[in-house]
């Protein structure tokens, strides 16, 4: 059967469609709800709590949750609910933006790969071997360690390491699509390479693409709060910082000060892994896939 | 193309990759502001004699080409260069620190293995029951944990509250001969963090195999036969799902390395973990190198080994 | 069936952990010593160390310093110096021996100053002082003396080139080196074998495992008298709340470097005792001094006035109470207070305590007549400050104490950007990059030595390149009579005319604002009762760290309470409560968990 040229996914077409299939995982609902107060809290920070973070107030420091204080105060007597809403800001920017980073490189290269393959193809995935083969943490906090310790240099560094496994799934749907008779036909047709790679392959990809990355974001959550915990990110309020900080106040009791920013980077990661759960669900509910377990993906990322 | 040409290929592709990864290591180390020597040369005290001198003893005042050559020949035959630190072969340094990862590595790998199959094959037994729901979102709950924070959780609880379990490395400070229970108490607390944390790779991978090989026709064909479960579910259904989770071992020495960054961190476990920590602070150059090296090696010759396996385990993989 | 497995297992491991907890003996009399950065290999290498944390214990001086800052003898039981300064004489104990046995003589001591002098390339031993010869430029940093005869085997003769200072502070205060072990040792290529490691202290190291312990036996050939512990075991952990776990579950017994804020904490617990020491460390905010950054932005810190202001902003005792929890001596001045020439004090006690009033009105004044008026929203200007994670300033209270400064700069309108580095990348940052650098103001320290030069030398001179680019003058405060001073400092022996220089020199920085000081270091230490004997304070404060620890004081050491179990009576008492709970809860999931596998069902 002949097919016809166009996109060949019903994405986003029906919006209902989309909502019925992604609310039938509870949990992923649970996630989206998580991250959606949260988002809105972070851009909301100053409105919630109109007072400068950085201001102490050293006659209630290290005070246990209360109900004025819900999760503590800090060693300098700062509200914690009020540094777990302002430090949300640092982890979902770079949770974001290293994201769209190793979405952008990844898809680039595995189009660029599964369009030309051959050699263009080869050198391509060896680069993402020798990425893959690098243990993430440790050359994430050399380079941070030699180039020094920046918001930039962390999105950047987490981004481009992380490039390698989107590139690994776009390339693979590239080629199946590739072989596809409504390809042939544009090629025929005499469509130049970008309308193809733009006008076809990868819109048809959209939906992989947009999952995997949802998939990715907890993981650099996770190394973006190893990275501050081990003492090489200087964001003054931040999860991971606040957790570095917290371990010398143990000693005197101050629990909540590591549980409650732990907890956050942990709902935060799980929340990102339930949503993404559920984009895959409602957006390719037909598709089989070898392998397409959730642990695969996360294997081949972590 | 018959496999002895696939495994060349491979063994090929893995050395070259070696070689790429360890120039890439040194081109970020010299990229360093004030250079790999700034470490060195820190005493303000020191003459300018002086200075020359310690450059010179680590061969740093050469050119870049030629520390490049020495680098990368003295990677392979072992002369990993002296370490700022210790100020003796950075392969001594690195080579006696590696019992003591792996005596946290392979019990907890198998801990892992073994907790991740058995969780596995729980979860599949009625997919999407409120137990398979639930053990793959006890697996996904601590995956999505930081590790760090899980073991300074468990450490808080076990060490200082309850009082049980000794709260940092490997073996107690005042013995001089390994004793068995002793190392025991001291790995409970960091394998069961490095184990829960890596769990949800195993389980779930278990637990989906085994639901699509139970699918598959000829399972059906077995239980028609008159098969009993038991049989039907260990003799077919279990060998060929175990398939793609032997595979993910190779895949698995990458993440125990960057778990074992944290959780020796946590725990004061002197292994390569702490080693890496401790050096990329301290901008120890010459044991990063060292290190990165071997682990990218520990990496590529466990991608290549699970290729092999792969190759020769299901025939329906291609050589090409 | 599956539950009850798992609970008969569940159930025999915590037994198995409660029995071999208790099983576990401890080995009679070790003190393990708690320590909270890995210590460098060099340490135990006399040419190459920077400071004596691991050799004090090993190694005995000519002459030690009691806790009241008194010189009295060690391995020199007396001393005499020539009316021209020119010639001192030491005069050795009887009987003194090495730990492999053979006599301690006048000819180790000659040996031992020829050889560090000759290792000299690398030897920049903490305390070595500052030669200046007549024409006034600094050459080198080492004192040749002019020879050293040891006319028999007690006895040893200095002869100096010129009358010195600072020499017997110096001299006496040298590890004394064997000979007959160190002869043809190259220490700039190798460091001491530690397993035929030979010294003359209670307690000598004896095994190094990187990064875990360092490991001393005990020296029956001391000459104060064979200690009483078999072993000490200095344990690395990883930052000083480890350690403090450590202490509390019994693995450790004494922690030096204890943070004043956990102290109470630590207190409260009826087995730990509590002390302190008085650390010759200067922890201080320097200033850049040049007119414009690296950015090319103009520097207000290098304008007189907006550093006085800057100083009246703060609060800075209650700064310091919130953050040091009362264990601090709050600074006003470069020198530390028990600094003294020949025993009498250089303190200028014309500056006043402190430095400069709290006046936040003051301040606001001063930055209206320098040129920086507040804007619509209050603000002045924008400051950078770095400071290091970790390291001889401290990491938690420094990073409350900076932020307490933060906030009362922004209550004059100076908008304060604490950056936080890692201790390379800081160091990187603050002291090698070249000037003008790329900061506004910086935390630093810096630790005494016996006499007043050092921390005028290094903290506000520009000689011998310390100001500027990888010297300790981070800054580059610049002052042409400072340095004559120093120079002067250097030459004069006449006991009032080099104090009142180093007064001179303490005025001109406060009068400048040379450095913002913060406070001197207090040490807290604390260690399980079951070890009694330590000294606290001993050695000359000036030079000597861990005073408790040096080997007068460990020589005294005994454990007044055998234990038998691996935690002690400092570790809480097993929480039954806990346990139940946890059990009870463990229960519930594994019962959950059966309840839910049990129930087999057929495939559709």
């Amino acid at each position: 059967m002949i097919e016809r040229p166009g996109k060949t996914q019903p994405h986003f077409r029906s919006a209902v469609k989309f909502l019925r299939l992604y609310s039938r995982d509870r949990s992923a609902v649970f996630g989206l709800i998580f991250l959606a107060v949260l988002i809105s809290a972070a851009s909301l920070a100053f409105a919630l709590f109109p007072v400068d973070p950085d201001m102490p107030n050293l006659a209630s420091t290290l005070l246990p949750p209360s109900p004025v204080h819900p999760i503590g105060t800090d060693y300098i007597g700062r509200d914690q609910l009020m540094l777990i809403v302002y430090g949300a800001r640092p982890s979902l920017i770079i949770a974001f933006a290293a994201g769209a980073i190793l979405a952008l490189l990844g898809t680039i290269t595995g189009l660029v790969a599964g369009y030309f393959g051959g050699r263009v193809d080869g050198s391509i995935m060896r680069t993402a071997d020798i990425f893959l083969t690098i243990p993430t943490l440790p050359l994430v906090l050399l380079v941070v360690a030699v180039l020094g310790p920046n918001l930039i240099n962390v999105m950047l560094i987490i981004g481009l390491t992380g490039w390698p496994v989107m590139t690994r799934i776009v390339r693979a749907d590239t080629i199946s699509l590739m072989k596809r008779d409504f390809i042939e036909i544009e090629k025929v047709m005499g469509a130049g390479i970008r309308r193809i790679l733009f006008g076809h392959l990868f819109p048809n990809q959209l939906n992989s693409i947009l999952v995997y990355t949802s998939l990715s974001i907890p993981v650099v959550i996770l190394t973006e709060a190893g990275l501050e915990f081990l003492g090489l990110a200087p964001i003054s309020v931040s999860w991971g910082f606040m957790l570095n900080t917290s371990i010398s106040y143990w000693i005197l009791g101050a629990w909540w000060l590591s549980f409650f920013p732990g907890l956050a980077i942990f709902s935060t990661a799980l929340a990102f892994y339930f949503v993404s759960d559920g984009l895959k669900a409602a957006l390719n509910p037909k598709q089989r896939r070898r392998q397409e377990s959730l642990v695969v993906q996360l294997a081949e990322r972590k | 193309m018959g496999f002895a040409t696939y495994i060349a290929k491979r063994l090929v592709t893995a050395v070259l990759l070696i070689f790429v990864v360890a120039t890439l290591n040194f081109v970020i180390v010299h990229l360093a502001p004030g250079g790999p020597d700034a470490i060195l040369l820190n005493n303000p005290r020191m003459s300018p004699e002086a200075r020359a001198a310690i450059l010179k003893s680590f061969g740093l005042d050469k050119p870049l080409y030629e520390q490049y050559i020495l680098y990368v020949g003295g990677l392979v035959s072992g002369k990993w260069g002296t370490s700022y630190f210790y100020l003796t072969s950075s392969y001594a340094v690195i080579a006696q620190r590696i019992p003591a990862t792996l005596a946290l590595m392979i019990p907890s790998l198998l801990l892992t293995i073994v907790a991740g199959i058995f969780i596995g094959i729980l979860a599949s037994r009625k997919p999407f029951s409120f137990a398979d729901k639930f053990l793959s979102s006890f697996s996904f709950f601590f995956y999505a944990m930081p590790a760090f924070w899980l073991g300074f959780v468990l450490l808080t609880f076990f060490s200082l509250f309850l009082g049980l379990l000794p709260a940092s490395g490997m073996i107690s400070v005042t013995s001089t001969r390994f004793e068995l229970l002793d190392y025991l108490r001291h790995l409970i607390l960091p394998m069961t963090t490095l184990t829960l944390v890596n769990l949800a790779n195993f389980s779930l991978l278990m637990r989906s195999s085994l639901i699509e090989v139970l699918d598959q026709n000829y399972i059906t064909t077995a239980r028609g036969k008159g098969l009993s479960e038991r049989l039907v579910f260990y003799r077919h259904a279990l060998r060929n799902a175990l398939l793609p989770t032997v595979t993910m071992v190779g895949l698995f020495v990458g993440f125990i390395l960057t778990g074992a960054i944290l959780t020796e961190t946590v725990f004061s476990w002197p292994g390569l973990g702490l080693l890496t920590f401790d050096s990329i602070f301290r901008r120890d150059y010459p044991i990063i190198l060292g290190l990165f090296f071997m682990f990218s090696v520990m990496i590529i010759f466990s991608n290549f080994v699970t290729d092999i396996i792969y190759g020769l385990l299901d025939p329906r993989i291609t050589y090409d | 069936m599956k539950t009850s497995v798992f609970l008969t297992i569940f159930v025999l491991a915590l037994t198995v952990l409660q029995a071999s907890q208790m099983a576990f003996a401890q080995q009679p009399k070790i003190l393990v010593v708690g320590i909270t950065s890995e210590p460098e290999i060099t340490e135990l290498n006399p040419a190459r160390m920077t400071t004596t944390y691991y050799t004090a214990e090993a190694y005995p001086n000519l002459i030690g310093w009691d806790s009241d800052g008194k010189v009295v003898p060690d391995l020199a039981q007396s001393w005499t110096v020539s009316p021209d300064g020119l010639t001192y004489t030491f005069v050795l104990r009887d009987g003194l021996k090495w730990s492999d046995g053979e006599p301690i003589t006048s000819d180790d001591v000659a040996f031992t100053f020829k050889y560090l002098t000759e290792q000299s390339e690398f030897w920049y031993y903490q305390w070595t002082p500052i030669q200046v010869p007549a024409s006034g430029t600094v050459t080198g940093y080492t004192i040749r003396p002019g020879a050293i005869d040891t006319p028999d085997a007690k006895t040893v003769v200095f002869h100096l080139q010129a009358p010195s200072a600072t020499f017997f502070i110096y001299a006496g205060g040298w590890s004394v080196l064997p000979k007959h072990y160190y002869q043809g040792m190259d220490l700039s290529t190798q460091n001491p074998d530690l397993s035929t490691y030979v010294a003359s202290g209670p307690y000598i190291p004896n095994q190094d495992l990187p990064g875990d312990k360092i490991v001393y036996v005990a020296n029956p050939n001391y000459y104060g008298g064979a200690p009483h512990l078999d072993k000490v075991i200095f344990k690395v952990y990883r930052d000083s709340t480890a350690a403090e776990i450590g202490l509390e579950s019994g693995e450790a017994n004494f922690i030096p470097n204890v943070p004043g804020s956990d102290a109470a904490a630590l207190s409260k617990d009826p087995s730990i005792q509590i002390g302190t020491e008085q650390d010759q460390i200067n922890v201080y905010l320097t200033f850049n001094f040049h007119p414009k950054l690296a950015g090319g932005s103009v520097n207000p810190v290098a304008d007189l006035k907006v550093r006085k202001a800057i100083a009246m902003s703060v609060d800075l005792n209650s700064i310091l109470n919130a953050s040091l929890a009362g264990y601090y001596k709050e600074a006003n001045q470069i020198q530390v207070p028990n600094m003294y020439y020949l025993g009498k004090s250089v303190t200028n006690t014309s500056i006043p305590n402190p430095e400069y009033p709290f006046d936040p009105q003051g301040a606001k004044n001063l930055l209206d007549q320098a040129g920086y008026p507040a804007d619509a929203g209050g603000n002045r200007m924008t400051l950078t400050l770095i400071m290091a994670s970790g390291g001889r300033t401290g990491t938690a209270s420094s990073i409350k104490m900076m932020q307490l400064i933060q906030s009362s700069l922004k209550a004059v309108g100076i908008t304060m950007e604490v950056i936080i580095l890692d201790s390379a990348s800081a160091t990187q940052r603050i002291r090698r990059a070249q000037p003008p650098k790329d900061w506004n103001m910086a935390l630093w320290g810096i630790s005494s030595s016996p006499d007043p030069d050092v921390n005028a030398y290094y903290m506000v001179s520009t000689l011998g390149g310390n100001g500027g680019a990888g010297g300790w003058n981070v800054g580059g405060y610049d002052n042409p009579f400072v340095d004559q001073l120093t120079v002067l400092g250097e030459n004069t022996t006449d006991l009032d005319q080099r104090v009142a220089i180093y007064q001179r020199i303490s005025g001109i920085a406060h009068d400048e604002v040379a450095v913002l000081e913060l406070y001197y270091q207090t040490e807290v230490l604390a260690w399980n009762k079951m070890f009694q004997g330590f000294i606290l304070g001993l050695g000359n404060p000036m030079h000597d760290y861990w005073g408790a620890l040096k080997h007068q004081s460990l020589a005294q050491v005994t454990l007044v309470q055998e234990t038998t179990t691996m935690t002690t009576t400092s570790a809480p008492t097993t929480d039954y409560t806990s346990i139940a709970a946890l059990a009870a809860v463990l229960v519930i999931v594994v019962g959950l968990l059966a309840y839910f596998v049990g129930r087999r069902s057929r495939k559709t």
